[in-house]
């Protein structure tokens, strides 16, 4: 029995945050600190001829005023994959703090440091910049043409590709294809969509004239931050000092690296100012110069037999990275090994992925990490083989999932996997069998769908992926973790805790994890791809059995008892009066710990490892009713089922699910960034962004399915990001159920279902 | 900067003299202070007319329903007499902004800010509102098609003109007002189209209808052509749809990047048009919805 794995404890940081004490770092105030403001491109594409500052200067109470003139002009690329890619490939080093090409409306040109922040936005009004526009170009079809304007002439000579094709390959895509009996081919064209956390991004930077700087950041990888800091300002990586305040509200993959330029351009001014500086991002520049999920297409077709056994899965993803790669090539690999290659079993598959350059904001991780697209593009053709064979979309899916032991694509083995129970419960719970196929008549249509995929639970063997740590137990026998992890809001450094007090025995009440701060703990990559609770969990797992075998046997030398017969139970040493001759009475750990303190001992352990993988499963189910007169979609319920092993503390998984549902329903019914040549993109704020409110939502019966992995810590995998990976492919086949029509485009939109509606059914939608 | 608190009519009116014009009167709020913040808007002197006793009170008075100028938006859609009396007002109040908002917002600002989809504005539109104007020349009363100069511009100017109060006529038995609006989002958000109706319905028929429609053009836009078209004209589905295709003949929406094309407006008008219509039969039971 476990005292604190899966136990519903309430998270650690629930006060600060009902309260509104906990510090983010918008609230971060420092003696003697200025604020910034930047100024930054109205062109989409243009060379910045030059800079006058000097009208700018001369206000009062401008401090500093930070350019590509007196800046570093090192190249670096705002995400961790700047530090975590692995050999032979290499990281896309594109960026500039202030570059002289701006290549999409929002880059940096220039930023001022002011007493206060009217007196900073007024004066980058003063600075003149004179551009010469250059050609542009912003769909990714357009960009692939030959002769398309380069957006990144020196790092995609000749193209607008960057990284290079991403390729999978499994068995022989070109030689199985006629073995299939039935086909199915589509395009799915995607939106852009925004990460819209609730805190925008933001840092304080303080530079010390004897070297040093501490940065408070809005970073969900401070060490990453750290490292990219170091490396663009040339410092000693030792001299930087990255830490969240220590609250981050939301990350959802925006602030893997660096929070947009936040942290560089905070630092810049400070380092000329030798004063703190303050940025933070206007919810206008999060919408407009920071990264969104990739928008694009992806051409996806598969072949399979007539009972329904799949033979061939056949893709190609061109994606809409932007003006910077950022996590582009990256994620267009994962997009493929995930959402394409991962979620049946396949003996043939291809896949090329293409992140491609366009004079847009640049497009980069947001939770799934191109999971959900890839997933969406499977789905259309598995929906369709059913439809064609005229087999239960269910069935289909039950019968071609990836099993245990499968022989697939991902370097490490499938240890477990329950998504068939996924698949069942969920179609259990939205009535499956009673509801799916059913004829509808009239304005109001219903339908059921349903979907499923699976992710990973962190980036290794892919990516640089791995994490250290430190644990002690203090003199007074309680423990303290510290790490460099963030938390970005799911609770996982509450979920951690309860890991680190199980592990080494000792009561959670009294055990401490210090988090969020480069000073604090080692190296940690930082919570992206679903990994903190998983691969720090593994850590803690492993570096706990060795700080409780230490305790142990400096108890056993201490009372004169063989280690064997000794356990840390709570709190407490207990021997074992069988298989002792010295039956001891049970002995506090603060007792022990402070007679080892007398004698210059603390219990201490550090760790670092590479995590195994393990990849999670899921399946939604989702309800919808469709007005044919007005093409509004409206989502009833979504029944989310998932195999995140064994759930650590349910009701946080239950919360990830939820709040990735209703990013989910977003996905397929409202968001979507809109573009207008010469303005920009429309949505630069939530009002002209329609997120879903608790009015849109629908009821969500979240299901975590009866599991155990055994890589994992106690069994446990990663959830984060899954909560939305298959909803918007239900939603999407719930409202063909509903309607009769497939859609090829997102977001399902009034507009665009309406005009479908009246393609499939003609203009008189009145007495349908 | 000046932020002056009033505490009758007589001291709106004597600070907006001595700003000479400068002032713009304050309620909500939130709507001005925005526009103040983007630099839309300008005022050196900020008149709150929030705690005047009078500007607060919602009352049956002599067959009207009487609403004052500083009653928020939460307690004109909570207040029992609007319920009874015109639920459509209660629900377009109900969809302004978010709760937030309503809690400080007013029916006065919603129709003096001018925006055309002002969901209250809309409701309102419909039911005859009188809106009682005091300046220093005297008290008179407007009616709705006077308020609107343009997009997001009233004729009423609030640095020297105070509504006092909007007076709606209460119904008769035989007539019921309805509020349709087609929505991304219930909450904060504008709508893509809304459409408030009133009409009388006798022996199966129209005796007449007021049907008013947003954002189609300035403020709230008559649907003339249905309107004098429906009167006398049976009550049924042929009825609405006939009106609903009237209807566009006064419509001009514009294409909005995230709330609809102007070919989505069009081709949802009639609906919503339609379903005001049969929301009015339905209440008055001559359908049933």
């Amino acid at each position: 029995m476990t005292k604190y794995v899966g136990k519903n404890i309430p998270r650690l940081d629930g006060y600060d945050k009902a309260t509104g004490r906990g510090l983010y770092t918008t609230d971060v105030n420092l003696p003697h600190m200025l604020h910034a403001a930047v100024l930054r491109s109205p062109y989409a594409h243009a060379k910045v001829v030059s800079i006058d500052v000097s009208e700018a200067e001369k206000m009062d109470g401008v401090v500093a005023i930070a350019t590509r003139d007196n800046t570093p002009r090192t190249y670096f690329n705002v995400t961790a994959s700047m530090i975590l890619t692995v050999p032979p490939a290499k990281p896309v080093l594109d960026q500039q703090i202030f570059p002289d090409v701006v290549r999409y409306i929002g880059d940096e040109v220039a930023a001022v440091a002011a007493e206060t922040l009217e007196i900073a936005k007024e004066a980058i009004k003063k600075i003149k910049v004179v551009y010469e526009e250059l050609p542009a170009v912003y769909d990714v079809e357009e960009a692939m043409k030959d002769g398309a304007p380069q957006v990144q002439p020196d790092f995609s000579p000749g193209n607008n590709l960057c990284g290079g094709v991403i390729k999978i390959r499994q068995g022989d895509v070109d030689a199985a294809w006629d073995e299939g009996e039935v086909y199915a081919e589509h395009t799915m064209y995607l939106p852009r969509v925004k990460q819209a956390q609730l805190e925008t991004h933001g840092a304080v930077a303080s530079y010390n004239p004897d070297g040093n700087l501490k940065v408070y950041s809005t970073t969900q990888t401070p060490y990453p931050c750290k490292v990219i800091i170091a490396t663009v300002f040339g410092m000693p990586s030792s001299y930087v000092r990255v830490k969240n305040p220590p609250h981050v509200g939301g990350g959802f993959g925006v602030r893997i690296g660096i929070s947009a330029k936040a942290e560089l351009i905070a630092s810049a001014l400070s380092i000329i100012a030798k004063r703190p500086v303050k940025y933070i991002y206007s919810r206008e520049e999060d919408f407009l110069a920071s990264d969104t999920r990739h928008g694009g297409l992806i051409k996806c077709r598969l072949a399979a037999k007539k009972d329904g056994t799949f033979v061939a899965l056949d893709a190609k993803a061109c994606m809409n990275t932007g003006a910077y790669a950022t996590f582009g090539p990256d994620l267009v690999a994962v997009l493929g090994a995930c959402g394409i290659a991962g979620i049946y079993g396949i003996p043939n598959i291809r896949y090329d992925g293409h992140a491609i350059y366009t004079n847009q904001q640049t497009a980069g991780a947001f939770r799934g990490y191109g999971t959900p697209q890839g997933t969406i593009a499977t789905e259309m053709c598995v929906d369709s083989i059913a439809k064609q064979l005229g087999m239960d979309a269910l069935e289909l899916r039950l019968k071609n999932t990836t099993r245990v032991g499968a022989d697939w694509w991902f370097p490490y083995p499938v240890k477990s996997t329950y998504l068939n129970e996924c698949l069942e419960q969920c179609a259990e719970s939205i009535g499956w069998k009673e509801k799916r196929g059913k004829k509808q008549t009239g304005t109001i249509r219903r339908g059921v769908g349903i979907a499923c995929g699976t992710h990973v639970s962190n980036a290794a063997p892919f990516c640089v992926d791995y994490d250290a740590a430190y644990m002690r137990i203090e003199s007074d026998g309680t423990l303290h973790v510290a790490s460099s992890i963030p938390e970005i809001g799911p609770g996982v450094t509450t979920g951690l805790l309860q890991i680190a007090a199980e592990t080494v025995g000792v009561p959670l009440e009294t055990s401490r994890l210090a988090y969020g701060d480069t000073d604090v703990g080692p190296f940690d990559i930082g919570s992206h791809a679903s990994r903190t609770l998983y691969a720090v969990g593994h850590l803690f797992v492993k570096i706990g059995k060795e700080l409780k075998k230490q305790i142990l046997e400096w108890a056993a030398k201490f009372l004169y008892v063989d280690v064997e017969t000794l356990d840390l139970v709570d709190g407490e040493i207990i021997g074992s009066c069988e298989k002792s001759r010295l039956c001891i009475k049970p002995m506090p750990l603060g007792e022990l710990a402070y007679e080892a303190h007398l004698r210059g001992k603390q219990f201490l352990v550090h760790g670092c490892e590479v995590p195994p993988n393990s990849p999670p499963w899921h399946a939604h189910a989702a309800e919808v009713e469709v007005d044919m007169e007005t093409g509004m979609v409206k989502v009833l319920k979504v029944a989310a089922a998932h195999d995140v092993g064994v759930a650590i503390n349910p009701v946080l998984v239950e919360g990830q699910i939820e709040g990735a549902v209703a990013m989910g329903v977003g996905y397929a019914i409202r968001e979507e960034m809109t573009y207008e040549e010469g303005k920009g993109f429309y949505n630069d704020s939530y009002h002209k962004y329609m997120l879903p409110t608790m009015d849109e939502m629908p009821e969500i019966d979240t299901i975590i399915v009866d599991a155990f992995d055994p890589a994992g810590p106690y069994g446990a995998k990663g959830i984060g990001e899954c909560g939305l990976v298959p909803t918007a492919p239900a939603i999407i086949s719930a409202v063909e159920d509903a309607i009769g029509i497939r859609f090829y485009e997102m977001p399902m939109t009034p507009g665009r279902v309406l005009k479908k509606i009246k393609e499939v059914y003609g203009d008189d939608l009145e007495n349908l | 900067m000046k932020y002056l608190i009033a505490n009758s009519t007589a001291e709106v009116l004597e600070f907006l003299k001595e700003a000479g014009g400068t002032a713009s009167i304050l309620a909500g709020g939130t709507d001005l202070i925005l526009d103040i913040e983007s630099g839309k808007k300008k005022a050196d002197t900020l008149v709150d007319v929030t705690r005047i006793p009078e500007l607060k009170k919602i009352e049956e008075v002599d067959g009207f329903l009487e609403i004052g100028a500083a009653a928020t938006l939460t307690e004109i859609q909570k207040n029992p007499l609007v319920r009874k009396y015109f639920p459509s007002l209660a629900k377009g109040c109900k969809t302004v902004g978010s709760s937030l908002i309503q809690n400080v917002a007013t029916l006065a600002g919603n129709v003096i800010t001018a925006q055309p989809a002002a969901d209250a504005g809309m409701a309102l539109s419909v039911l005859d509102p009188r809106f009682v104007l005091v300046d220093e020349e005297g008290t008179r009363e407007c009616g709705v098609d006077e308020m609107y100069a343009g997009f997001g511009v009233s004729t009423l100017d609030s640095g020297r003109t105070l509504m006092t109060k909007i007076k709606i006529p209460l119904p008769n038995k035989n007539e019921a007002a309805s509020f349709q609006r087609l929505e991304l989002r219930k909450s904060l958000s504008l709508p893509m189209l809304n459409v408030a109706a009133m009409a009388s319905i006798k022996d199966g028929k129209f005796e007449w209808v007021r049907l008013r429609m947003a954002p189609v053009g300035k403020g709230p836009v008559r649907a003339a052509e249905a309107e004098e078209w429906l009167v006398g004209k049976e009550v049924s589905a042929e009825t609405f749809k006939k009106a609903g295709e009237l209807a566009l003949e006064n419509a001009n929406p514009r294409s909005n990047p995230l709330r609809g094309s102007k070919e989505y407006r069009e081709s949802t008008l009639p609906v919503m048009v339609r379903r005001a219509l049969l929301e009015i039969a339905t209440q008055l039971n001559v359908m049933e919805g």
